[in-house]
């Protein structure tokens, strides 16, 4: 079994997943505002 | 005869009730009468605080044996195991305890433990949720991702204060504002902490026109809070983006984090049926008979899961208060968001619409239109903070969706957690 600390267990989730977060909020955005250039 | 009935044991155990009364009991049976109090007399979010009290009060009652899971330690009567254990061919672990199972474990087997009950309460929040305002105006959802940064920093602070790393995600997660999405993720990951949880979600969501407003002052300025949006931004969209809308978020997401396919899939679905508008039974049961019935019998469960010996440590204060933390998180750090937007942007906005980036819908939207009246009678804020609540509604389900990706990652990886 791997170790991993807490506190480096703590940032990495908080960097990948905050960071997926947005990446995928971004994704959304772009394919929402494609979606609606089509309704134009 | 006589004997029997006035022996000690006799006595003891007729009148157990009384006899297995503690002060543990004691104290659990008020905690359940001060939820139902604040379910029926303040109105805070009475559709489960009701049932999560009533839940506790009767679970904690002495030897009613309604609940024995989620902790460990009780193994059920079960014809064929009772037979094997008895032959000595599969022997009960050492120390566990053989019972029959009560109506409340046969719920949460049912829809707890398998986390089925919150996700059918997706179906209906889903169903019930108007994404229009947000499709309006796509570029607020990224508030609705920056109202969850309180999670990240919840967690932060819990590792620091010794949670296990586990244990730190569950509380952390209370700042999704969001209580099925609290519940999924505490089930999956330390199902014995889904009372203090729970009821810390919920309480906390019933309190956020109280918790929001002080902290929104003091992030943005009287000039911000002023400011008065336009709403010739907000175009009209067409119904078959708000068709296809669901569909796009669901396939985006999984590719993403495919382990939150249970929460995502499930709200999208919801939305699905609202939107594609040939299934109105659908959407009615959903809505309404759906909904009721599971929010009904989580809260029952979810309260009976209460037991005073899990639920009074100091660990429970702890949760109470890094909740507090996330939620207050969550809000300033939408607002900050939504500046840093501003900085960035043609189109202004008014920094507070950030703060309903925090899910919670729709209360956290009505709470910043009330502070943007307050500051400036002449704006109106609520249809764009709407349209960031329902942003924050995608965004708890995601910034846990993709949490659970990472930490099933590192599990399959076989990292120690």
């Amino acid at each position: 079994m791997t170790e991993i600390s807490n506190m480096n267990f703590g940032w990495l989730l908080t960097v990948v997943a905050g960071g997926l977060t947005l990446v995928s909020l971004g994704v959304m955005i772009i394919v929402t505002n494609i979606l609606k250039s089509f309704q134009k | 005869m006589l004997d029997v009935i006035t022996s000690y044991d006799f006595i003891f155990n007729v009148f157990g009730g009384f006899t297995h009364f503690t002060w543990q009991t004691a104290v659990m049976l008020i905690i359940g009468g001060i939820l139902i109090y604040l379910g029926v007399v303040k109105d805070y979010e009475p559709l489960l605080l009701v049932p999560i009290g009533f839940g506790c009060i009767v679970a904690n009652l002495p030897l009613t044996g309604l609940i024995h899971v989620p902790r460990e330690g009780f193994v059920f009567h079960d014809s064929v195991r009772d037979i094997l254990n008895s032959a000595g061919i599969l022997p009960l672990q050492e120390g566990a305890k053989l019972v029959d199972e009560g109506i409340l474990d046969v719920l949460y087997n049912a829809g707890v433990g398998n986390e089925l009950f919150p996700c059918l309460l997706f179906i209906g929040i889903g169903a019930m949720t108007d994404f229009g305002p947000l499709l309006q105006n796509p570029r607020i959802l990224l508030l609705g991702g920056a109202g969850q940064f309180g999670i990240f920093l919840t967690l932060i602070l819990a590792l620091l204060l010794g949670y296990e790393k586990l244990e730190a995600v569950c509380v952390a997660i209370i700042g999704a504002c969001d209580g099925p999405t609290s519940i999924y993720v505490t089930t999956k990951f330390k199902p014995e902490l889904l009372g203090p949880i729970s009821v810390a979600a919920y309480s906390y969501m019933s309190l956020v026109p109280i918790i929001q407003p002080p902290v929104m002052r003091l992030v943005t300025t009287r000039k911000e809070r002023e400011m008065a949006m336009s709403y010739d931004v907000l175009k009209p969209v067409s119904q078959t983006t708000k068709t296809l809308f669901p569909i796009v978020v669901m396939i985006v997401t999984l590719l993403i984090a495919p382990s939150g396919a249970p929460l995502m899939g499930t709200l999208m679905l919801g939305n699905f049926l609202r939107e594609c508008q040939v299934v109105g039974r659908l959407v009615k049961s959903a809505e309404n008979e759906i909904a009721s019935i599971t929010t009904l019998f989580l809260g029952l469960t979810v309260g009976s899961t209460m037991n005073g010996d899990v639920f009074l440590t100091a660990k429970t204060l702890g949760i109470f208060a890094l909740g507090f933390i996330a939620i207050c998180g969550d809000t300033a750090f939408g607002v900050i968001g939504a500046k840093i937007m501003n900085i960035f942007s043609r189109v202004k906005i008014n920094p507070l619409i950030g703060a309903a980036g925090i899910s919670a819908f729709p209360m956290a939207a009505r709470v910043v239109h009330k502070v943007g009246t307050e500051a400036n009678p002449q704006t109106y804020l609520l249809m764009h903070a709407m349209g960031v609540n329902t942003g924050g509604q995608i965004g708890s389900v995601l910034a846990a969706s993709v949490m659970i990706a990472v930490i099933s990652a590192l599990q399959s990886m076989g990292v120690a957690l």
